[in-house]
């Protein structure tokens, strides 16, 4: 298999549904279809993200919908065990900084 | 058609590539979309194109403070704070404090309520410094650390009482409601001389369990508010309910700024609050930013913050790209 190229992957933590105070590193192919891509330069860490992280999955705030694994190309970086379902794990949200990277530039 | 690929490019064209916006995001080193626009009612954000989750999700805010006239990191890890501390400034100047002799605010060690206590003391012309006393609540552990801000006129614990101001046989108190602890309007209105004329709930810092925290106390007509607040009921609706417990809806105080000076005017006076909070912040060292710029520190930053275990004179801002620069190698 080819070495992974820059930007083929993106890089996110995600935390366990049913135990939240930890985080893993995922690793997701990068979409090619998506319009518009953003870098994130920076994130932060205060005591509203247990708040967050609470309210993951409870309506109406439903934090944890706001960035669904892609569960078909994504895997753990740090645990290869195949047997690990990612349904169990979500993407908590963080306050950051995001700068636009690439926009599509449509061919008429 | 909304998905026409002519529509989004005509979207697309205003995005530019390099500009810097400021929203929830994942703990990450990128981020995707299939669309977007950008609002000019909404001071040039970006919104996203994503269906499932609540709108306000959606608005991504213009980034202005990457030029070095402000500390970067503290605006960014203190904006929740910032913002609602700066809409709950104007609400109480505005509504005259719903006419009580002092501002309490619990939770006082958190953003929110040292960035409101702030706001409360700046002195301009248009706002003076407010002549109200402000009382803060707060944990034992975090007394110290109030106390020292010099923000607030008195500091109580949990477990205490509201009294009557000095030379008065009874007063009433507007209270902003961080902490969410329940026990706090509870055993205040049992007080006979004290009279709580607001409460607005902003939060539960302190994680209480929904039988014992703030919401408990909400009365059919606070509940019947927060859902129509919660599925975007019109605003004269909602003026239109007035119960003394409610929650706190920050963006009808910031429609309500833009509609009052203008849009130029309230995002003007919106930063302009923003480097006072992190000016006062930055020169008095009340607020350290713990900087995580490696994989195990961002894991072990989310732990700590997860397990309470950072303190209020704290606060992480994560290096994401530093952090994960090595993996696209």
């Amino acid at each position: 298999m080819a070495a992974p190229t820059k930007d083929k992957y993106i890089y996110t933590f995600v935390t366990k549904r049913d135990n939240r105070e930890s985080i893993e590193l995922l690793r997701t192919k990068a979409a090619t279809d998506d319009a518009l891509v953003l870098k994130i330069l920076k994130g932060s860490l205060t005591a509203n993200n247990k708040f967050y992280n609470d309210f993951g999955e409870k309506p109406p705030l439903n934090f944890f919908k706001c960035y669904p694994i892609d569960s078909e190309r994504s895997n753990l970086v740090d645990n290869d065990n195949n047997e690990i379902s990612l349904e169990n794990y979500a993407h908590p949200v963080a306050w950051g900084i995001a700068q636009v990277k690439k926009r599509v530039s449509w061919k008429t | 058609m909304g998905n026409c690929p002519g529509k989004k490019k005509s979207e697309l064209e205003d995005v530019k590539v390099g500009t810097r916006y400021l929203a929830q995001l994942p703990i990450g080193d990128s981020v995707s979309f299939k669309g977007a626009k950008v609002d000019p009612d909404k001071h040039n954000a970006l919104i996203i194109e994503r269906s499932g989750v609540l709108a306000a999700y959606n608005v991504f805010q213009k980034w202005d403070y990457s030029d070095g006239n402000i500390n970067e990191d503290l605006a960014l890890a203190c904006f929740p704070g910032i913002i609602t501390g700066y809409g709950l400034n104007f609400n109480l100047r505005h509504n005259d404090y719903y006419g009580a002799d002092a501002v309490v605010l619990t939770a006082a060690s958190s953003k929110v309520s040292l960035a409101l206590a702030i706001y409360l003391r700046h002195n301009s012309e248009e706002y003076p410094s407010t002549n109200k006393k402000i009382i803060g609540y707060t944990s034992e552990s975090n007394k110290e650390f109030c106390q020292k801000t010099g923000l607030y006129d008195e500091v109580l614990g949990y477990e205490d009482t509201l009294k009557p101001l000095t030379g008065a046989t009874k007063s009433s108190f507007v209270v902003i409601d961080t902490s969410g602890k329940g026990s706090v309007y509870e055993q205040n209105s049992k007080e006979d001389n004290v009279k709580i004329v607001k409460l607005l709930s902003v939060g539960n810092a302190s994680g209480t369990p929904d039988k014992q925290s703030t919401g408990s106390s909400f009365s059919i007509v606070s509940t019947f508010k927060l859902i129509l607040g919660i599925l975007g009921a019109p605003r004269f609706l909602l003026s239109w309910l007035n119960p003394t417990l409610e929650i706190y809806f920050i963006a009808l105080d910031l429609d309500e700024l833009n509609a009052l000076w203008g849009k130029d005017k309230a995002k003007a006076t919106q930063d302009e609050y923003t480097k006072i909070f992190c000016g006062v912040v930055d020169k008095n060292k009340w607020i350290s930013v713990r900087t995580c710029d490696t994989e195990e520190s961002i894991q072990q930053g989310f732990s700590d913050i997860c397990q309470g275990n950072v303190p209020p004179s704290e606060t992480l801002v994560l290096e994401m790209t530093q952090a994960l620069e090595h993996r696209k190698l």
